[in-house]
């Protein structure tokens, strides 16, 4: 049952000054209730876009994304917000914690956007806080805290609506590699429990959690690795797909 | 790397930075513009020539000193603010190997370039304001003024004071530059603002203060003896904005934040969070643009009351046209003077009118026994009896008094040792004795029979003074030039003294234009101030506030409710500053209005309300329309980056 479909999706930029920059060239895939997808490529393959195609924050030259079956060409725009608060999880590499704010009411704002009660509000925090182990530090600011806390938080952030689908933009990036593993063991989890998430990724071994693994290259998807049963170990194929890359890359110089 | 390579750099930098160069360029340029401005006219011969004319100088040169002083912090303070968003890049030349002194080259060619530019374009401005300026005073003190087109020494004065202020502000860059670690550089303005934690006492500290400050403006009564009173007034007031805006403010959002149903609310919560992490830094620059705000509404106020008050002003001291004094023994010159005015008022085409003549003295003596020295005037009875057709008679031990605040208790009054039997109050005098009430109300005023004890007492027959009071009637014009003929006559015969309300007019219009000017012209100045500062708050706070925005939106935030919390915001920053600021204004009315009531001697109550209210309608317009300015940069600033991008 596919829960995201996304057709053909092309995305081109343009600078001010005319310069086309194509970031997606031509990129389908649908992914299913439940799955958990990472996205591996080069800097510059156009990752990040697609994903924020995917968040709603960019629109597409061309093609077609349906979430549940609406298509984004066919919202609103100051329906928009609302669409992404409803049915879209994010985390980033650099947390986008505000500063202004404690961990907890970082946490509420997708809620107080959404007008939620105080009441309803504080019982949907207690049982994520406590999945995520940050139930002592949700009176804290972002700087009093460590990276792996604010991304922690972060995630709690993106889960507290219960949206359909969390999108990553290498959440692991910025962390250490302690805090990327319980992160990554965090989605894991998730994942368990029937949370689909989209994550972009450098790190084989955060891919190799994931059911499975879409290659970009140059705007385009260029591979995938499907996990056959849930306890695969898919790292040496991702592994080989890399190098592989590597490789081409290296002999078409 | 060679010269031409840093010049480019220059240049491409002031290009690149100008939403930020732009209005410092601006500021310099008019700064530089009204230096010039009023150094030429400060030098300007016909200025001199006028009356009053020579007390507006003085006003002006200590204006010009003071203007230079506050043009150097005024500078600073807008160059420090494009310096600290300039850290990053500065930080990132160091990262790609430029060394210290290579940037300081930079520095001192974008300076010179700044410098070159602004000063050149200053006196070009400073030429033509000049010529405005000097129409507007000649207007305003109502006599020509022909104005030097070029003023080269006002120029040379010009152009070394702005070279000297440009260096310190090179000389301040370059220390920035080197007392800063290059990590720190690359952080720029970025670097993490904690949160303002409450703090209760300073809050309430300013609360009192405040009060105290208000009470003391109300409290008062003559501010030329409370000066320390007066002072303290202005420090309490002073720091208690400071206060209020640094801790009270912060308690208050605090106390909203910890009122969670409020809090957790749409419109609520980004708004309160946001002031509050912002207090910190937001709480002083609010503080100045209140203190600044209040002080140009203040300096409008009262240079309007005083402009509008000069014929109040000038009524209430002069009830007659021209008035003639002169002593007894030289009623020879007086009736030379009677004379030349009986044969030229034809000449003038001006009537006389309402004439009256009187003789009288002044003496001090401490006539109620209360040991203390008052003044008073003797009006002989003989003359009394003339002007008032009366009839009264008094024994040669009795007098009449005055009635007033002083006199309504005594019946008798004491000089030399001698007691004099006080027969009658008089209800009024045949002559104004307004003034005597409005200045000094100690005035007693004696009426004796000049063959009295009384006047042998004070010695009245040696010091009698003859009185003649009378009004021209005819064309203005006509009156004052008969008015400065009768004066230059009587200057010529000697010993007889002329006093006439229409050259008083002209001598209070030149000095009270020259103040008026000055008024104008510092609210100007401190007006500029205010909304550089806003202009600078705003766009540095822009710069920190994309990125937050940014985040609220990928969070849900649509942009309609962005806006409309941006819009409040900014409404609240614009709001809280001048309302405080009116407040302020209002509290220190009382002052302002003893103040003006004391110097110009004038019926001011509704004078300074009037212009108080027109102080403040101007100046709510004018700001709001420079609010709206850095509001839309600000804006700018905000949706260019957050426009449907990460
Ligand atoms: N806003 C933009 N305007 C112009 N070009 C862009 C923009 N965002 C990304 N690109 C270009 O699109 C390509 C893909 O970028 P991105 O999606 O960020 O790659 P990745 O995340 O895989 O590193 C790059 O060549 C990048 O320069
Ligand atoms: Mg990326």
């Amino acid at each position: 049952m596919g829960i995201l479909k996304v057709q053909n999706v092309k995305k081109v930029y343009k600078s001010r000054r005319g310069a086309r920059v194509e970031a997606l060239s031509d990129i389908s895939f649908t992914v299913n209730k439940g799955e958990y997808i990472a996205i591996m490529g080069e800097s510059g393959s156009g990752k990040t876009t697609l994903l924020n195609i995917l968040a709603s924050l960019d629109e597409v030259t061309d093609g077609e994304v349906l979430l549940e079956g609406m298509n984004y060409k066919h919202i609103p725009n100051d329906e928009l917000a609302a669409f992404r608060r409803q049915h879209l999880g994010f985390v980033f590499q650099d947390f986008n914690l505000l500063d202004q704010f404690t961990l907890k009411d970082n946490i509420f704002l997708p809620l107080v956007m959404a007008n939620l009660r105080v009441k309803e509000m504080n019982a949907k925090i207690k049982d994520i806080a406590a999945a995520l182990e940050i139930e002592h530090i949700l009176n804290k600011y972002p700087y009093e805290v460590s990276g792996g806390q604010q991304q922690r938080a972060a995630v709690a952030r993106a889960l507290i609506t219960s949206p359909s689908l969390i999108l990553a933009d290498e959440p692991t990036g910025a962390l250490d590699s302690r805090s990327a593993q319980e992160l990554l063991d965090l989605f894991a989890a998730f994942h368990q429990a029937g949370q689909t998430i989209i994550m972009v990724t450098h790190s084989v071994y955060a891919a190799s959690k994931a059911s499975r693994v879409l290659f970009i290259k140059d705007g385009k998807i260029n591979n995938e690795i499907k996990k056959n049963a849930m306890n695969e170990d898919i790292t040496q194929q991702i592994f080989d797909m890399q190098s592989a890359a590597v490789t081409r890359r290296s002999t078409s110089l | 790397m060679n010269k031409n390579l840093y010049g480019k750099l220059a240049l491409t930098n002031i290009k690149k930075n100008r939403l930020m160069f732009l209005p410092y360029i601006i500021t310099c340029i008019v700064t530089i513009a009204l230096f010039y401005t009023m150094n030429s006219l400060v030098n300007d011969t016909a200025l001199k020539n006028i009356p009053g004319g020579n007390f507006t100088i003085d006003v002006m040169k200590f204006g010009s000193l003071l203007f230079t002083i506050l043009s150097l912090f005024f500078l600073l303070y807008a160059n420090s603010f494009i310096f600290k968003r300039r850290k990053k890049e500065f930080g990132l030349y160091h990262l790609l190997g430029m060394e210290k002194r290579h940037v300081r080259k930079l520095l001192r060619l974008e300076n010179l370039l700044i410098a070159l530019l602004t000063i050149l374009a200053g006196i070009i401005i400073g030429l033509v304001f000049t010529q405005v300026v000097g129409l507007a005073m000649s207007m305003t003190m109502k006599a020509p003024l022909a104005s030097n087109i070029i003023s080269i020494l006002a120029i040379i004065k010009t152009i070394g004071t702005f070279i000297i202020i440009f260096f310190i502000i090179y000389l301040y860059n370059v220390k920035q530059i080197h007392s800063v670690h290059i990590i720190e550089l690359m952080k720029g303005g970025q670097s993490g603002e904690r949160e303002p934690k409450a703090k209760y006492l300073l809050a309430l500290l300013g609360c009192i203060l405040l009060i105290a400050g208000y009470l003391l403006s109300f409290t008062v009564n003559n501010p030329k003896l409370d000066l320390n009173a007066m002072i303290t007034a202005v420090v309490f007031v002073v720091a208690a904005t400071y206060l209020l805006f640094i801790a009270f403010s912060v308690v208050l959002l605090k106390m909203l934040q910890r009122n969670e149903s409020f809090y957790y609310n749409k419109d609520y919560f980004t708004l309160i969070s946001t002031m509050l992490y912002r207090m910190k830094q937001n709480a002083v620059g609010l503080s100045n643009i209140t203190i600044l705000s209040t002080a140009t509404m203040i300096v409008m106020t009262t240079t309007i009351s005083l402009y509008f008050g000069v014929n109040t002003m000038v009524n209430n001291t002069f009830q007659f046209d021209v008035s003639i004094t002169n002593t007894t023994e030289h009623e020879a010159e007086q009736q030379q003077l009677q004379s030349f005015i009986d044969n030229q008022k034809e000449r003038f085409n001006v009537d006389i009118a309402s004439l009256i003549s009187y003789r009288g003295g002044q003496f001090a003596a401490d006539l109620t026994g209360d040991g203390k020295e008052d003044f008073f005037r003797i009006l002989p009875l003989e003359d009394f009896n003339t002007l008032t057709n009366e009839r009264i008679t008094l024994a040669s031990n009795e007098v009449l008094l005055l009635k007033s605040k002083e006199t309504a208790e005594l019946q008798s009054i004491n000089l030399n040792d001698e007691s004099f039997k006080v027969k009658d109050k008089v209800e009024e005098l045949p002559f104004d004795t307004s003034l005597a009430d409005n200045i000094e109300d100690s005035w007693i005023y004696v009426v004796a029979s000049l063959t009295g004890e009384f006047a042998q007492a004070a010695d009245l027959e040696n010091s009698l003074t003859m009185y003649q009071d009378f009004n021209l009637q005819g064309d203005s014009k006509q009156v004052n030039e008969f008015s400065h003929a009768i004066a230059d006559e009587a200057e010529t015969i000697g010993n007889v003294y002329v006093e006439a309300k229409s050259i008083y007019k002209e001598t209070v219009l030149g000095s009270f234009g020259g103040l008026l000017f000055l008024g104008i012209f510092i609210s100007v100045i401190l007006f500029a101030e205010t909304a550089l500062m806003l202009y600078y708050k705003q766009i540095s706070e822009g710069y920190d506030d994309r990125h937050r925005f940014a985040i609220m939106k990928k969070v849900g935030m649509s942009e309609k409710e962005l806006k409309r919390t941006i819009s409040r915001q900014t409404l609240i920053m614009f709001l809280a500053p001048l309302a405080v600021a009116v407040i302020h204004l209002a509290a220190v009315l009382p002052l302002v209005m003893k103040i003006i009531g004391f110097t110009a001697a004038m019926d001011h109550t509704m004078v300074v309300l009037g212009s108080a209210l027109f102080a403040v309608i101007l100046f709510t317009i004018i700001y709001g329309v420079t609010f709206r300015f850095t509001e839309k940069n600000y804006l700018r600033i905000i949706l260019h980056s957050s426009k449907l991008k990460p």
